[in-house]
């Protein structure tokens, strides 16, 4: 009975690392799409993202908004939380015409309405 | 919530991150519009003239002449002219498909052909680059008849190691590659790279300066008023091409492949000419002109560039004329982070202003997402053009704070157009041209996401299945832009600075112009296309969320005739909270937003996807054609929809959070 609980236990374990994604996670997962200059922030499209796991995903959106942020310019515009850029990414992805949608484009236009974005 | 909590929260929202914008580019500054006096004649202060085919035959005039041909002695290059004259003496030929055809004389036939075979005797280069490398001040490079893929350009590596210290990079991390990254490596991205100056031993300001008045890196130029340009009848005569497995030989057809980001990018290239050749296939964009005074895009076609056929950024005195352009997964053109020459200029810059930095005219745009687009695209004049089949025409916005220096955009001019039959259902699985960018309504001609002090008169405007023009406001609560914010803004409230000031008048809605012929390209792609003569309405003429979130100003629609010639008949601003109105005069018009509207736009935006409108995002199916059954229901199920959702608490929740942000109860009609 021991033996099956500590199955059950790394099951679980694994289980979380793969897909329950913690805000953390990004840092160790690689973002989706082609790399520019370091970053996917100007090429990763929609069939990127539906390719990642949710940790590739998430790191995406880091890529993202760590490129349109540039804290030195002392630019500061309303961003979408990772669980509102989630979402608008994810409903957009989804639908079956998206895949060549660049995902900062997406981005930037939910953005501009980021005020209503966590209501 | 008082205003001033709105303000304290104003002020706490400086410290929160981030942005969002149109494309990746290294901090950018508008050139200073003076001319450099530096180099004879002076580059920059004035759209450069086109200089004649003859004088590169002759060699009158300043600068040095570099030919690129294709075959043994320009064999292969005067086989195609030769090939391409023949079928202009037949058939005639079009430079834009809505323009009639031309004829080409014997006389005119002789003469290109003469002058080919004397440029052929000189030519010494078989690829563009070398050419213009070997360019400077004032020269020309001229290209003889040929699909010139730039081998030895493609074989360059993306991403290229030895310029990986190049960078821009902030305390963030984010990096960009900089103007010594595109010197050092020039088909790292781009299939031709024209370097306009040089790189000065100053490195670029970090952190970028908040004034964007005057490039403050700036070398000496070494490669200023370059003309670069085709020798054939036509554009399609010189092909500069990127990409590879095309469907068939036409020079519009879709390739599968793509090798570069750029084909042509001229960069700090005051005095910059394009002309008589087209820029194919790039996985970004096709002309790419940046931080740039003084530039001409001259009879050049764009096809197939997976973003923008032209982007042209922080650019000034520029001209696109007798251009046309299809396939972009975003728009054909797209003027961004035009200089501030319009209302909120700074006169001590630009002492001539107001003016318009650019003029886009006599161009046909077609085919794409969008015809043309500017986030940030100050004082760009719009005339003149044909703009149909696309899945939207125009699209000027403010919706890149960050990146797009010129916050908020205004001043755009778009007078005199036709704007038609833009409604190209591409969001659609399989699309003949893959959609780059989303949240973009199907079948409007005009959709302005927060502009201020523009005008919009003697254009006609027909057939656009959902509106004529979109007028929104971009809710810029906590913004911060890029660079300075120049006094001026048309708007009153610091806080709703977007959307104000715009007038629509004179302009002839849901009427096919007389004499106006259909011509193939319209259909492309299986464009919806109504009526061609007499009426052909627009779906509502004049979209407008009513400032949306709080008040704007300034916003007037008059003098405009619908179908029927009277103003009457002209429709807007469409169904919203009951309290709907499009004000005639403009001193005076003061909105007090639509909470029906906000949901609406918050649902496309924000990609909520409701069971009823308005919370339900509509705008990915093209709408049932005008004056149809189906329209009128679908109008009817809109206006039931809309008191349904004023009755529900969601509405509630809305017009609370709007409060809470503007300080501003919301009304109830």
């Amino acid at each position: 009975m021991r033996h099956w609980c500590v199955l059950a236990l790394l099951a679980a374990l694994v289980l979380a690392s793969c897909g329950s994604g913690s805000e953390s996670e990004p840092r160790a997962a690689k973002p989706v799409g082609e790399e520019l200059v370091g970053s996917v922030a100007q090429m990763a499209k929609c069939s990127d993202w539906n390719a990642g796991t949710r940790a590739q995903r998430l790191a995406t959106i880091h890529d993202i908004r760590q490129q349109v942020n540039l804290k030195d310019s002392a630019v500061h515009t309303p961003e979408l939380s990772d669980h509102a850029a989630y979402q608008v990414l994810h409903n957009m992805c989804g639908k079956d015409f998206a895949g060549s949608f660049r995902l900062y484009k997406l981005y930037a236009r939910a953005a501009s309405f980021a005020a209503f974005a966590d209501n | 919530m008082s205003r001033l909590m709105v303000f304290v929260a104003l002020i706490v929202g400086l410290a929160l991150p981030a942005a969002a914008y149109a494309h990746l580019e290294r901090p950018s500054y508008w050139p200073d519009p003076a001319p450099d006096t530096a180099v004879t004649p002076p580059a920059g202060g004035k759209v450069p003239a086109l200089r004649s085919l003859e004088s590169a035959v002759t060699g009158h005039g300043p600068g040095k002449v570099r030919v690129v041909c294709q075959g043994n002695g320009g064999s292969k290059s005067l086989s195609l002219l030769s090939a391409s004259i023949d079928k202009a003496r037949k058939h005639g030929y079009r430079l834009r498909p809505s323009q009639p055809k031309l004829r080409l004389t014997k006389w005119a036939a002789f003469r290109l052909l003469w002058q080919n075979v004397l440029l052929a005797r000189r030519c010494a280069y078989s690829e563009i680059q070398p050419a213009v490398s070997a360019s400077g001040n004032n020269d020309r490079v001229v290209v003889m008849p040929g699909v010139y893929t730039e081998p030895t350009s493609r074989a360059q590596p993306l991403n290229d190691p030895r310029c990986a210290g190049m960078t821009q990079e902030d305390s963030g991390g984010a990096k960009t590659p900089s103007y010594k990254y595109q010197v050092t490596c020039p088909n790292d991205q781009n299939l031709i790279h024209v370097q306009g100056r040089a790189v000065p031993d100053t490195p670029p300001p970090s952190p970028p300066l908040k004034n964007r008045q005057g490039i403050p890196d700036l070398g000496p130029c070494v490669r200023c008023n370059l003309q670069l340009e085709g020798t054939g009848v036509e554009p399609t005569d010189v092909i500069i091409d990127g990409a590879s497995d095309y469907e068939s030989n036409d020079p519009e057809a879709r390739p599968h492949t793509f090798h570069k980001h750029v084909i042509v990018r001229a960069d700090r290239a005051d005095g910059f000419v394009a002309h008589n050749f087209t820029v194919r296939g790039a996985l970004e964009h096709g002309l790419y002109i940046e931080e740039t005074d003084g530039y001409r895009v001259d009879t050049v076609k764009m096809f197939w560039n997976a973003d923008y056929g032209n982007l042209t950024f922080t650019s000034d005195h520029g001209l696109y004329t007798d251009c046309d352009g299809m396939g972009a997964g975003d728009a054909v053109l797209y003027p961004g982070g035009a200089p501030e020459t319009g209302e909120q200029a700074d006169k001590s810059f630009y002492p001539d202003a107001p003016r318009f930095n650019t003029t886009v005219r006599d161009c046909d745009m077609r085919g794409s997402v969008l015809a043309y687009s500017g986030s940030m695209g100050n004082a760009v004049r719009i005339t003149h053009n044909n703009i149909y089949g696309n899945t939207a025409g125009i699209s000027t916005d403010t919706i890149s704070a960050a990146g797009h220096p010129g916050f908020p955009a205004d001043s755009v001019q778009i007078d005199n157009n036709y704007i038609y039959s833009n409604n190209l259902e591409l969001f659609k699985a399989n699309a003949p041209v893959p959609p780059a960018v989303g949240i973009l309504p199907v079948g409007v001609g005009i959709f302005w996401a927060g502009h201020n002090n523009g005008n919009v008169w003697g254009n006609w405007i027909w057939d656009n299945w959902r509106n004529a023009a979109f007028l929104l406001s971009i809710p810029n609560f906590l913004v911060t832009p890029e660079g300075n914010v120049n006094p001026g803004v048309s708007c009153e409230d610091p806080g709703l600075s977007t959307s104000c000031g715009n007038r629509f008048f004179w302009n002839h809605l849901g009427r096919v112009p007389k004499g106006f012929k259909a011509f193939p390209e319209l259909y492309a792609f299986g464009n919806h296309v109504g009526a061609t003569r007499g009426a052909a309405p627009n779906g509502v003429d004049f979209w407008w969320d009513e400032g949306g979130t709080g008040p704007t100003v300034g916003n007037c629609w008059f003098g405009n005739l619908g179908p029927d010639g009277t103003e009457a008949s002209v429709t807007g601003p469409g169904v919203g909270d009951g309290n709907d109105v499009l004000p005639r005069t403009c001193i005076g018009s003061k909105s007090n937003g639509d909470p029906v509207k906000v949901q609406y736009l918050l649902s496309c935006f924000l990609a909520r996807e409701g069971e009823l409108p308005p919370e339900q995002c509509d705008w990915y199916t093209l709408p049932p054609k005008p004056g149809s059954l189906s329209a009128a229901r679908k109008q009817r199920a809109f206006a039931k929809g809309a008191r349904e959702f004023l009755e529900t608490a969601r509405a509630k929740q809305l017009e609370d959070r709007i409060g809470q942000l503007t300080g501003i109860p919301v009304p109830r009609p």
